[in-house]
Formats: C-alpha cells, sequence, structure tokens
C-alpha cells in the first residue's frame, strides 16, 4: 500500500520562555522525533494518555502548529523522499534540497501551498460544543470551507451543503438552525460535515467521541465507518479509548510521552501486546464483562512532564521490568518478525 | 445485611419558562449494607438528580415532588430524609453521605489551599473529635515543656482545656462560638484548627497522596486530575461516612489513573465497611466495581439486578441496545436509532418506546412497572421478554 501521509523524525517542541527578556530557556518536547506512516485508505488509530502529545502529532501533520524538525510528506512519490534524505546527509547541494521540501515537504510549506493543502486535509475537534461558532448556522458553518477556498458560491454552494448535511445525517431545514438548538452527537456530524465540505482526502479526528455517550458514539463511528468507504478516505483517530480503537481502526499506535512505543494490529496491540505500556493500559481498560475481570495491573504514579522527561526509556519510571539498560539508553521501534509489529522496548513480553 | 437506602417513588421536577421538565419519575432504588450499586445512563438521564435529592441539594426550580428517601442513620429504623429539617440534613451532609463530585477541578474551590477544603469538612462534623486530640496535645504539653514559657502559657493552656472539655462533651455548645467572636480571645481557638490540619494530612496519607504534608499547602491548580480526585475522596471519606455517593469520579480521567482510583475506593469501602452509590455512564466501569447495577433511562429506571446477571442475561430493551452500543474487543459497536426522549414532554407510556425494537400497543399508553423476573432481577417493561413487536423505528 502506498503511504498517503508519512511523518519523519517529526518533533514539535513548545518552548519555555522565562524572565525579562523571555528567553527559552527548555522546551516541552509534546512530540519527539516520530516516524507515522499512514496508508492510503488506512483508518489508523493514535491512543495514549491526556499529556503524551497526540494531538500536538495531529495538528502538527496539518501544520496548524509549525514543527520544530522533521519531514511531513503527504502524496510524495518514495523516490523524492529518498532524494531529500540523501540530501539531508551531505552538505553540498543545499539549494536542490530546499526546493524539493518547499514543492514535496509539508513541513516546509508556507502561505498559499498550506492553503490548497488544507482543502485536502481536514480535522474534527474533541469538543463539538465549542468547536462551532454559536453564531453562525449551520449551513453557513457547513458552507464556509466552500466560501474559503472559492469553490463554489451561491446555489451551486447551498446544494452542496445540503448534499453533505445528508450525508452524516442531517436535513437540508436543520440548516438553518443555530449550534445550540443540537445535541452533542448532532454537533458532532455537524463539525464532520464541514470537514467533509471540501472533499479532504485526509481526515484528522481528535477524540470525536469521547464527550459523547456510548450510544451516540456508536453512530457516529457507524458514521465514520460509511463516510470512510464511500468517499474512499484515510483517518488518522486520536483516542485515549483503546477499546474504541479495537473495534474501528486498521492499525493502532500507542504514544507515550512524545514517542511511540509500540505499533500494530489492533488484534496484536489488544491480546498480545508487547510493550508494557501498552499491556497496563489493556488491563486497566475496564471491559464491560464481569466475568472477565482481569488481572490487574495499576501502574505507579503519574505520567512524567514533557518539559522533563526521564532518561532513556521514557516509561522506565513506571515500569515494572525496567533494568539499567531502559535507564541509560533509549529504545528505537523495532518490528517483530512479520514486520507487522513494532515495539520500542528494550524487554518487550511475548 | 439490612438496607441503607430505600429511595421509593421519588419524583423530581423543574418547574422552568419552557415548560415542566420531568426529570425523576417514581424512581425506586434500595441499597443494602457495604454494597456498591452502580447507577448507569446516557447524559440527562436523572443519575446525578438521584444523588443530589438523597442529599437533598436538588438547585432550585427543581422539587422533589413526591416519594420519600429511607435512609439508616442509627440503628432502629429507616428515617425519611425528606422529612429533616434543614440544620439535621446539613448534619448528614458529609458526616453519614457523603459525595464525590464529578470534575475534580470545578468541585474543589481554586482559592482555597486543599487542607483548609479538607479542614473545613472535619472542623464542621468532628468537633468533639478534634477537641479530645487537643486535649492530649495540652496534656502532654504540660507534662514535657518546662521553664519560664511554660509557666506562662500555663494559665492558657488551663483556659484552653476548659474550652475543649465542653466542646468535647457537647459539639454544639455555646461557648467556642462565643470565644470566636472575641478577637483576641479568638486564638484559644487555634489548636483546634491545627489538630483539623494534622487530621486532613492523615486523611490524605489514606488516599495514597505521596508527600501529604507538602499537598495540603498547595492549591487545586498545582495538582494532576488524578491528585484533585484523590484529594476530594479524602474530603468526602474525613469523617468516614456509612454511605458514600461517587458521581462519576473518574469520567475525566486517564485509564491507568482511572484503575488508581478505583482500586482507592474499592479499598476504602473495604475497609471503613460502607455502601457506595457509584454513579457512571460507562457500562465497563460498572462492571468491574459494582455488586449491583440499575439502568436509567429518561428519568425512570429501566432494569435493575446484581451485576453479573446484568451483563449475561440483560432483559430490558435499552439495556441490550446500550451494551450493544459500547466497543468490545473484536466487535463494532451498533447505535440505537433516534434521539433521547425530550424531559419536557416526554413520550406517553414507556419513555424508550419510540427507539424500541419490541414495542407494543400498550408501550405507547402505560408507563411500565417494575416487576421482579428473576430473584433480584428488576425490569420496567411490558414486552421484555422480546415477543414480537409491532413497531419499530
Amino acid at each position: 500500500m502506498e503511504a498517503l501521509v508519512e511523518t519523519k523524525n517529526l518533533q514539535t517542541y513548545f518552548p519555555i520562555l522565562k524572565g525579562f527578556l523571555r528567553r527559552p530557556v527548555g522546551a516541552v518536547r509534546a512530540v519527539d522525533n516520530v516516524n507515522l506512516t499512514v496508508t492510503t485508505g488506512q483508518w489508523m488509530g493514535l491512543v495514549g494518555e491526556s499529556g503524551c502529545g497526540k494531538t500536538t502529532l495531529g495538528k502538527t501533520i496539518l501544520r496548524l502548529l509549525r514543527p520544530t524538525s522533521g519531514h511531513i510528506y503527504y502524496h510524495t512519490p518514495p523516490d523524492v523522499k529518498d532524494e531529500i534524505e540523501s540530501l539531508e546527509q551531505s552538505t553540498d547541494n543545499r539549494g536542490r534540497l530546499r526546493e524539493l521540501r518547499q514543492r514535496y515537504d509539508i513541513a516546509a510549506f508556507t502561505g498559499r501551498q498550506l492553503k490548497s493543502l488544507r482543502r485536502e486535509m481536514q480535522l474534527v475537534h474533541q469538543d463539538p460544543y465549542t468547536s462551532l461558532n454559536p453564531r453562525m448556522k449551520v449551513r453557513d458553518i457547513v458552507g464556509e470551507p466552500l466560501a474559503v477556498h472559492k469553490l463554489m458560491r451561491g446555489k451551486e454552494a447551498r446544494d452542496r451543503v445540503a448534499e453533505i448535511l445528508q450525508m452524516v445525517g442531517l436535513t437540508e431545514r436543520q440548516g438553518n438552525r443555530y449550534p445550540h438548538e443540537f445535541s452533542g452527537g448532532q454537533r458532532q456530524r455537524i463539525a464532520i460535515a464541514r470537514a467533509l465540505a471540501t472533499n479532504p482526502h485526509f481526515i484528522v479526528f481528535d477524540e470525536p467521541t469521547s464527550a459523547l455517550d456510548v450510544s451516540v458514539q456508536a453512530q457516529i463511528l457507524l458514521l465514520l465507518e460509511r463516510l470512510k468507504s464511500d468517499y474512499d478516505l484515510t483517518y488518522l483517530y486520536i483516542t485515549h479509548n483503546l477499546t474504541v480503537a479495537e473495534s474501528v481502526c486498521d492499525r493502532i499506535t500507542v504514544m507515550y510521552l512524545g514517542k511511540f512505543v509500540e505499533i500494530g494490529k489492533p488484534a496484536d496491540i489488544f491480546y498480545t501486546p508487547r510493550h508494557p505500556y501498552s499491556q497496563a493500559l489493556v488491563l486497566t481498560t475496564p471491559i464491560p464483562d464481569p466475568k472477565r475481570r482481569r488481572g490487574r495491573l495499576i501502574l505507579p504514579g503519574e505520567v512524567p512532564s514533557p518539559a522533563n522527561p526521564p532518561p532513556g526509556c521514557r516509561f522506565h519510571p513506571r515500569c515494572t521490568r525496567s533494568t539499567d539498560e531502559c535507564r541509560q539508553s533509549e529504545p528505537q521501534l523495532t518490528a517483530s518478525q512479520d514486520g507487522e509489529h513494532w515495539v520500542a522496548c528494550w524487554h518487550p513480553l511475548n | 445485611m439490612g438496607k441503607v437506602l430505600s429511595i421509593r417513588d421519588l419524583t423530581v421536577r423543574f418547574y422552568t419558562y419552557e415548560g415542566i421538565v420531568h426529570a425523576l419519575e417514581n424512581v425506586n432504588i434500595d441499597i443494602d449494607e457495604q454494597e456498591t450499586f452502580g447507577l448507569v445512563g446516557e447524559t440527562g438521564c436523572g443519575k446525578t438528580l438521584t444523588a443530589l435529592s438523597i442529599l437533598r441539594l436538588i438547585p432550585p426550580p427543581g422539587r422533589i415532588e413526591s416519594g420519600s428517601i429511607l435512609f439508616r442513620l442509627d440503628n432502629n429504623g429507616l428515617t425519611d430524609l425528606l422529612t429533616l429539617t434543614e440544620d439535621d440534613m446539613q448534619d448528614i451532609r458529609g458526616r453519614t453521605i457523603s459525595m464525590v463530585f464529578q470534575e475534580p477541578s470545578a468541585a474543589l474551590n481554586p482559592v482555597f489551599t486543599i487542607g483548609d477544603q479538607i479542614a473545613e469538612v472535619i472542623l464542621l462534623h468532628q468537633k468533639h473529635k478534634l477537641a479530645e486530640k487537643a486535649l492530649k496535645t495540652i496534656e502532654e504539653l504540660k507534662l514535657t515543656r518546662q521553664g519560664i514559657r511554660a509557666q506562662l502559657a500555663n494559665p492558657i493552656w488551663s483556659v484552653e482545656q476548659l474550652l475543649f472539655r465542653r466542646l468535647q462533651n457537647n459539639p454544639d455548645s455555646i461557648w467556642p462560638r462565643i470565644v470566636r467572636r472575641i478577637p483576641i480571645a479568638r486564638r484559644l481557638l487555634w489548636r483546634l484548627r491545627d489538630e483539623a490540619d494534622r487530621m486532613a494530612i492523615a486523611s490524605l496519607k489514606e488516599v495514597e497522596i505521596p508527600d501529604a504534608d507538602r499537598v495540603v499547602q498547595q492549591y487545586p491548580h498545582q495538582l494532576s486530575g488524578g491528585m484533585k480526585q484523590r484529594a476530594m475522596i479524602a474530603a468526602a471519606l474525613a469523617c468516614s461516612p456509612k454511605f458514600l455517593i461517587a458521581d462519576e469520579p473518574t469520567t475525566s480521567l486517564d485509564v491507568t489513573i482511572q484503575a488508581q482510583i478505583m482500586e482507592l475506593i474499592r479499598r476504602l469501602k473495604a475497609e471503613w465497611q460502607s455502601s457506595v452509590l457509584y454513579i457512571t455512564h460507562d457500562l465497563a466501569v460498572a462492571a468491574e466495581l459494582c455488586d449491583r447495577v440499575g439502568v436509567m433511562y429518561a428519568g425512570t429506571l429501566c432494569e435493575v439486578a446484581s451485576v453479573d446477571d446484568i451483563f449475561s442475561n440483560p432483559l430490558h430493551p435499552y439495556t441490550r441496545a446500550l451494551m450493544a452500543a459500547v466497543p468490545r474487543p473484536g466487535k463494532k459497536p451498533e447505535g440505537i436509532s433516534g434521539f433521547i426522549a425530550d424531559p419536557i414532554n416526554p413520550p406517553p407510556g414507556c419513555r424508550f418506546h419510540p427507539r424500541c425494537h419490541s414495542s407494543i400497543e400498550i408501550c405507547t399508553k402505560e408507563l411500565p412497572e417494575m416487576q421482579e423476573l428473576a430473584p433480584g432481577h428488576f425490569v420496567a417493561c411490558h414486552n421484555c421478554l422480546g415477543e414480537e413487536g409491532g413497531s419499530s423505528s
């Protein structure tokens, strides 16, 4: 499968400014050297606890945040990626590197390029209560991307809005109402409709169901599934709920403190997790079956601050299997024998 | 094992400008001693209102229309909380029944330290205990301290002793109240405050907060979400209540922290031998923690059963639909068609019938009564045994 979105050594740091001169004294390493590959048509799940950098990664890929370093590729031919990489190694021919990056690397995009890119990539926010402008009618909210990108106007735009509203399960007449007249699930449908307006290929969902009830969550997940197959979309689905990711995603990436710790198929992550953190996530996620109250694994302590992450493996202070090796050197993502299941751990399970 | 709490036909309505909101309709719940009862349902179904009714904290324009809330205050029978005076009720809140609220960052006061907020509960409800401890400290001081300063302090200690003895015998004694109003004499009560702070530290240690001595002096914004929730639990359990209401205590927390908090509640409940009313929207959490579960929909209780029964053999169509909506490993979630009932104009008859697949004619006319279909398994449904329904939407 061809990679649609790919990040290479992506870093997003937020500087900590102190003192009268606002000099940087450190950085919050929200996303640290991350290589993510989302292939065309994939439903990629990004799982992690709050503060681990999932949202930052999602927003950086859409270039709503500026990465500190690294590359983001979207629909880039593999030979161009290779050329950029080889040019980076050497010091000569900087001009060619700059030219290539400006053409292909989203991390180096500016102005007009970004605007045309955003037609292709869209975002659905976490909380549908704050992501919709309360002073705009729903049809204006959904129609705004069309106006911003000058795609359609007048009757054509109105018809398109009605069509999109029907796609997400709302009626055309509901377009004349304001967001406060809708329930949480309906608002999330409006947010999805807005994301779909420009016919994007890639959508980032930032915890779209965490503010919703389970029955509504199920409706939204089914809607996403239908839209994905109808319009050949590719999703990056950010969530903290491992069971949701397991039930809908094609592939799951587990993130901890700005790093990927495990990548694999949902069933593999859920039934044979290889990283101790994923195992803890699996075991602490409650399951609606009282007969399967499993052995609990309660992690001690809390997630350390990403401004001052522990040396070596970032998980070692909370890990039961940590050794001196974990404290000193950082493990890299390595693949299992079949090349499907990646883990960054010195002492992987299973 | 007897009942600790018995809610009978509780009906709560809100008189708003738009109309009468039928928030709770004939809710019946019984909770046994040392039981964890889980109340499960979606947003707006009345879970939190049920809890607030127990504490009589329904905000206006809400009113408890009818029903009774019987609670075992002492060993001779049940008392109806709705007939008590406001003063008596204030005595119960925090001492016998206490509550952990959903959003710890919203429930804690941002301008007081954690220690202040826990000490407040102790100062209000445990005056005799504090006086007892203060007396002990003074006696120790009298024995151990020597020299001129001790001789000077001796008369003050004696006055303090006098005061605290009165307080110990009668927590509502008038003397501390008088002393509190006299500017300089007010200092005589500082020792109580000191003891309360010490008890606050002890209760923080009880909820496994590391470095409790530092945390008591911190403000809520300095703590993480999990820590705040622990501090809330410490405040709720400071007076070792007989009955704890936990209103979605883990909803805003991460799963690993949620597991820690659930384990904590489980341990403290066993230690204090108290009963817990655990409110959650997450069926999975209820399955992990509760002994019995009640499912609510739009202000009515649909099904009550033991946790094993309700998950292996759900009888109410809503419970079944809710179970199918929960994502599980290897299974896609299924949605419930339609929207939750409007509480101002609830559908006639069973409130779930417009979304129900097995609704029959009677469902549109009569609100179903709770019936016991199996021992301990109560269901409010006309057609829960699944005869072919006519209409479905």
